[in-house]
This record gives C-alpha cells, sequence and structure tokens, in this order.
C-alpha cells in the first residue's frame, strides 16, 4: 500500500491546479524535472452514481438560474431545473471508469509542438532550430484511446478493403426518376419491386461493421455505463413590462457516455521564436505566433441512443422531437493550436450601419475565446464528425409526420424478394432503411423459422471533416 | 520572458479558505446505530460550506494583446451556502485486482445550495468590479440534490 504516493499525487494535482491560479514563470521542465512527475496520475473510479432533484415549481427543487440581466427589477434567466442521473434504462447507479481504465486527473506530461522553429527556450541568446516543448496538465476520461468508427454504411464501403462489388451510389438523375432509385449505401434498385437484387458483399460488410461496432462498445462497457439523464428548461423574461415565466423543454438524454474524452492545460510561450522562413510567415519580420499565456486543448467524443426534447409538461408524444443515433465527436485545439480566453479591448460596428458605411464604437472591454491558426507547415487539423441516424417528430402514426405510403419489398440475404408489404408510411427525416428494418422486424417477429436480415442503416446527418482553422468568437453588446 | 498572470483579488482570498466554516452538530448516538457503525473506520462528515461575498479576478497578461489598457474579467460577489449530509473518507487497503491501496469517499446523501451565487462576471479595466465594468452573467444556485445510492468514488494511483 502506498499512501504516501497517493497524497504526493495529490500534491502534484494540486500544484498542476495551483499552476492556474497563480502567478507563474512558467517554463517547461526539463527531462530530470519532468522524469520525477511524469506518470504520478491519479485515477479516479466513481461507482453507483445516481443523482435525482426536484423540478421548479417542486419542493427542494434544484435550480441552477443563469441571470442574462444585472437589474434586479427586470429579470431575465435561463433556469435549468430537476436534473437526474440514472444508470441507462435504471433507477439505479452506474459506474464511471475502472480500476484499468480510470478517470485520470494530475498527470503532468511533455508535450511538444509539431512544427520545428527557430527559438531560444532559455532566453539566453542561444537559438537552437527545435520543436516547443511545453509541461502540460493532462486529464481524460475512460475510453480515451477509443476513435471514432465509421457510421455511415456509404462511407464504410469506400475504406480500403470494403468494396461492396455492385454499384451504391445515387442514380444519376435519382429523384426525376423516382426515389425507389435512391439508396445510397445500398446496392442500386435495392428498394425497387424487382424480383431479385444484385446485393454483392451487403450482408458481410454490414457484419463486419456492427461487428467493429459492437465491439467498440464492449470495450466502452468495460470502462463506464452508459446513463441517462433528464432535465427541465424554463425562462423568465419581460414581457410589456411584466415579468413571465416560461416552460421551454424537459430534455431527455438516454444512453448516453463519453469517449475519446481528454484535455491539457499548458502556459503557451512564444519561447523568443523568431521568422527562419519570411515567406508567407511572419508580419513585419516577426513570427505570427505570439504567446498564448494560459492555454487549453480539449477532444470530446460523445455517443447517445437519443435526444428528446419536449415542449409539453407532461410530455405528451406529440410535443417531442427525438435524435436517435447520435454520435459527435469534436476536437478543440491542440498542442499546436491553442485554445486561450482573454479579455480585449475591442470595437463593434454600431448596430444597423453594416454594409458600405459602418459606424465604429468606442472600444470595450469583450471576452475572447480563440483556437489559434493551424500553423501553415502542418496543413490540417484533426477532423471531427457527427452523426445522427434519425430524427422522429411526435407520434409515429400522426398523419402530419407522414410524408407518404409506399410498398416495402423484403428481401433474403441473397436479394431475392420474399414478400411485400403494402402501403408502408414513411415519416419526415427516418431513412427508408429504418422503415425498411421495422418491417424486417415484424416479418422476423411473425416468422421466427424464416428470419431475413436487416440492412445498415443510413444516417440523417452526416457532418463531416470538422476542422479549426481559426476561431476567435468575441463577446459584443447587444 | 512573460509572466502569465491569474490574480484573485481578496476579499475572497480571505474567503474562500477562511470562511468554510464546516459545521457539524454532535449527538449521541443510540445503542442500535452505535452497533451499525462500530468497528467501521473512517470518517464520516455533515456539514456546511458559508462562503462570504467574495470576487476573482483574472486577466492574461502573456496572451499578446493589442492596446495598453488592462482587462480584466471579474467574477464578482461569490456568496452563499453548501450543506451536505453523510460523506465518508476512508482508506481502501485492497482495491482492483492488485490489491491496491485506495482513498474511498462516500459521497453525500444529499447536497442542498442554498443561494449560492456569483453576483455577475464583469469585464473592464481593472482587477475590482467598478462602475466601467460591464455585466455579462450571473449564475444563482438552490435547492437539494439527491444522491440515495451514495455513491462511491475510489482515488488511487494510477496503474
Amino acid at each position: 500500500m502506498n499512501i504516501t504516493k497517493i497524497i504526493s499525487s495529490l500534491f502534484i494535482a494540486g500544484l498542476g491546479l495551483a499552476c492556474v491560479h497563480s502567478y507563474a514563470a512558467l517554463k517547461p521542465l526539463d527531462d530530470a524535472q519532468l522524469e520525477k512527475v511524469s506518470g504520478s496520475g491519479i485515477g479516479l473510479v466513481v461507482e453507483d452514481l445516481a443523482i435525482s432533484s426536484a423540478q421548479k415549481g417542486q419542493p427542494d427543487a434544484f435550480e441552477i438560474d443563469l441571470l442574462l440581466s444585472e437589474d434586479p427589477n427586470a429579470p431575465m434567466k435561463l433556469t435549468i431545473s430537476g436534473l437526474n442521473l440514472y444508470k441507462s434504462g435504471t433507477q439505479s447507479g452506474g459506474r464511471i471508469g475502472s480500476y484499468e481504465h480510470p478517470l485520470i486527473t494530475g498527470e503532468l506530461r511533455k508535450v511538444s509542438e509539431n512544427v520545428t522553429r527557430s527559438i531560444d527556450p532559455e532566453g539566453d541568446g542561444t537559438f537552437v532550430n527545435a520543436k516547443r516543448n511545453h509541461t502540460a496538465f493532462y486529464t481524460a476520461l475512460p475510453g480515451a484511446a477509443e476513435n471514432q468508427l465509421e457510421k455511415s454504411f456509404y462511407g464504410f464501403t469506400k475504406l480500403a478493403g470494403n468494396d461492396l462489388g455492385v454499384p451504391n451510389t445515387v442514380a444519376k438523375g435519382a429523384y426525376r426518376d423516382g426515389y425507389s432509385t435512391y439508396s445510397k449505401g445500398l446496392p442500386n434498385d435495392f428498394f425497387s419491386n424487382k424480383n431479385t437484387v444484385n446485393v454483392g458483399n451487403l450482408q458481410t460488410l454490414k457484419n463486419k461493421q456492427n461487428r467493429a461496432i459492437s465491439e467498440q462498445n464492449a470495450r466502452m462497457d468495460t470502462y463506464a455505463d452508459k446513463f441517462d439523464l433528464s432535465l427541465r428548461l424554463d425562462t423568465t423574461y419581460i414581457n410589456a413590462g411584466t415579468v413571465e415565466d416560461l416552460f421551454i423543454a424537459n430534455v431527455q438524454l438516454k444512453g448516453f457516455r463519453l469517449y475519446k474524452t481528454s484535455g491539457i492545460i499548458w502556459s503557451h510561450n512564444r519561447q523568443n521564436e523568431r521568422a527562419v522562413n519570411t515567406t508567407g510567415y511572419n508580419n513585419n519580420g516577426q513570427p505570427v505566433t505570439g504567446s498564448r499565456g494560459l492555454s487549453f486543448a480539449f477532444r470530446n467524443g460523445f455517443m447517445a441512443d437519443s435526444l428528446i426534447l419536449n415542449t409539453d409538461k407532461s410530455n405528451s408524444l406529440a410535443s417531442q422531437i427525438e435524435f436517435k443515433g447520435i454520435d459527435v465527436y469534436l476536437p478543440m485545439g491542440s498542442i499546436d493550436q491553442p485554445v486561450s480566453i482573454t479579455t480585449v479591448k475591442h470595437s463593434q460596428i454600431k448596430r444597423g450601419t453594416w454594409g458600405d458605411n459602418p459606424v465604429m464604437m468606442p472600444a470595450k472591454n469583450q471576452l475572447r475565446l480563440e483556437i489559434a491558426g493551424l500553423p501553415q507547415a502542418l496543413g490540417q487539423a484533426e477532423q471531427g464528425h457527427i452523426f445522427v441516424q434519425s430524427i422522429e417528430f411526435g407520434d409515429k402514426n400522426d398523419p402530419e409526420v407522414i410524408v407518404g405510403r409506399k410498398d416495402v419489398h423484403l428481401r433474403d440475404a441473397s436479394g431475392n424478394k420474399v414478400t411485400t408489404i403494402s402501403n408502408v408510411p414513411h415519416r419526415a427525416f427516418v431513412p427508408e432503411t429504418v422503415i425498411y428494418n421495422e418491417q424486417v422486424a415484424k416479418y422476423n417477429a411473425a416468422n421466427p423459422n424464416n428470419t431475413i436480415p436487416t440492412i445498415p442503416n443510413q444516417n440523417v446527418i452526416e457532418v463531416r471533416g470538422l476542422e479549426v482553422q481559426r476561431l476567435v468568437v468575441t463577446t459584443q453588446d447587444l | 520572458m512573460k509572466k502569465y498572470h491569474l490574480i484573485y483579488v481578496l476579499a475572497l482570498a480571505t474567503t474562500a479558505s477562511l470562511s468554510l466554516n464546516t459545521q457539524a452538530e454532535l449527538v449521541p448516538m443510540n445503542e442500535q446505530s452505535l452497533s451499525k457503525t462500530t468497528a467501521q473506520a473512517g470518517i464520516t462528515l455533515s456539514g456546511q460550506v458559508d462562503i462570504a461575498e467574495g470576487s476573482i479576478s483574472y486577466t492574461n497578461e502573456a496572451a499578446e494583446q493589442v492596446g495598453a489598457q488592462e482587462n480584466w474579467l471579474v467574477v464578482n460577489n461569490i456568496s452563499g451556502k453548501v450543506e451536505f449530509k453523510n460523506a465518508m473518507i476512508d482508506l481502501e487497503n485492497s482495491y482492483g485486482p492488485n490489491n491496491k491501496a485506495a482513498i474511498k469517499i462516500t459521497l453525500p446523501e444529499t447536497v442542498e445550495f442554498k443561494e449560492l451565487k456569483v453576483g455577475g462576471l464583469y469585464l473592464g479595466p481593472s482587477s475590482q468590479k467598478s462602475s466601467d465594468h460591464r455585466y455579462l452573467l450571473g449564475v444563482r444556485i438552490n435547492g437539494k440534490l439527491n444522491m440515495p445510492t451514495q455513491p462511491k468514488a475510489y482515488m488511487f494511483v494510477k496503474p
């Protein structure tokens, strides 16, 4: 047992945090110093985590008010209440982390930028061509090493070794020729009424993709449980001089967990860099990459079975929108693109004078969040992707969300038509693959000895290649 | 080398640390209660953190900015109370597959917030809020969070 090591780790963690809160001529630790502290992180596991609280208007209600107005006589606020967190699908507690895969904090790491520069790290006039090193405070959630998987079957078939063997692109003039040929990712004509369709490697590749997803889920099960989170949003505002409360929505996040989530904090210093390549790399002879001071970089992967927003207090189905099959990965900054928060003197354009003759207002203090520009030598930042498999509006039997009715031709693994289900309602923002698989489920339930395979689901939202070249967010007066 | 600078301004200093008045009402246990706890190790904590008014100010001098005037973010008027019941800190001698040492923290059954608030985030030219500072946002927390399962957090040296 090594309690002293725990305490020393706590001390280092505290020291790391203290670095954030105190003066510091922050220089990177040298190798000998770093050797003494690196790897001294703290592992943290939380078991049986469940939180419950009452909503706004109930006894002991838990409320977080974001106060948007300073004037107590004219309150404007957004209220978050009724925070509840449970292990997904239960009313009991869940686990975050394990001994082998804990939440990590308090770890000091030597991190190196990826661009070689002419720098004087010691400040003694000795310039070297080297990469800037920094000492960073590292924190990571369980599963930080997991990568985002390709959640689009069409995208999956474009990866090396995943050739479907038959055309599976959007047919030219698909809309004009009828949407039965529009099946991006599936063998062409799959939804047609042809008796047989050449499906190529459809089922093999579907199983391959599903296996990769299942294996990742199995690994993530060892890191943490899935959780369900719910809360309520209200607002208070002034309407014609009267203070009014307005219910906004009940929010439910089902079956969510984080992956590939970690962050580093460090003090970004220019280390007396001088311009060595004056072409496109300097501003009046000086490097364009200045010191950033307190800097962050974090990455976050997030998966959820569904996100439900309901604008009716009693959660009537008609007032509900549900996003299903969510997978979001967003890198925010990196060692080469520090995220910094600063307060700046900023002059903004007077409202209503945009265009040819803008009027500049006197400069005022504003808050700025910035992700530094991507160094030219790197060319590309890490990319993130967003996938949402389907969106359900209200009651799926509501005539207002049914966009049409169409026959669904169910097929076996070889592409032979097994049966036709007539006039199946198709719903807005629900991919045809989802409708097809719903019919497969019904068919299999009725024919347990003669089941047919599902097909890979498509997504209704795919945002690919999110990459920050530079981002500056500055507050402004309204 | 420029220093990077993050300053706490003071009413707080004294505050955050000094005015954390943890109070615990000590009442003799009856036999039945005592039988449940006798021979158990660890420290049971119930208490109330009372934060007097204070503020935190932040500026990032190391970041290269245009203009000579200082720019500050002031987190002003931090105050309120947080009350928690039945937390416990213990030492675990055999945690994990290799029976390592760990600090076991049993989280409280309830955490109650009583007007815990940040009166405002302000932006301005100095580290203390003045009439030249401009309001961005305030936060207020009230009410009770229940943790009926009494979650346990294990803290250990990373394997």
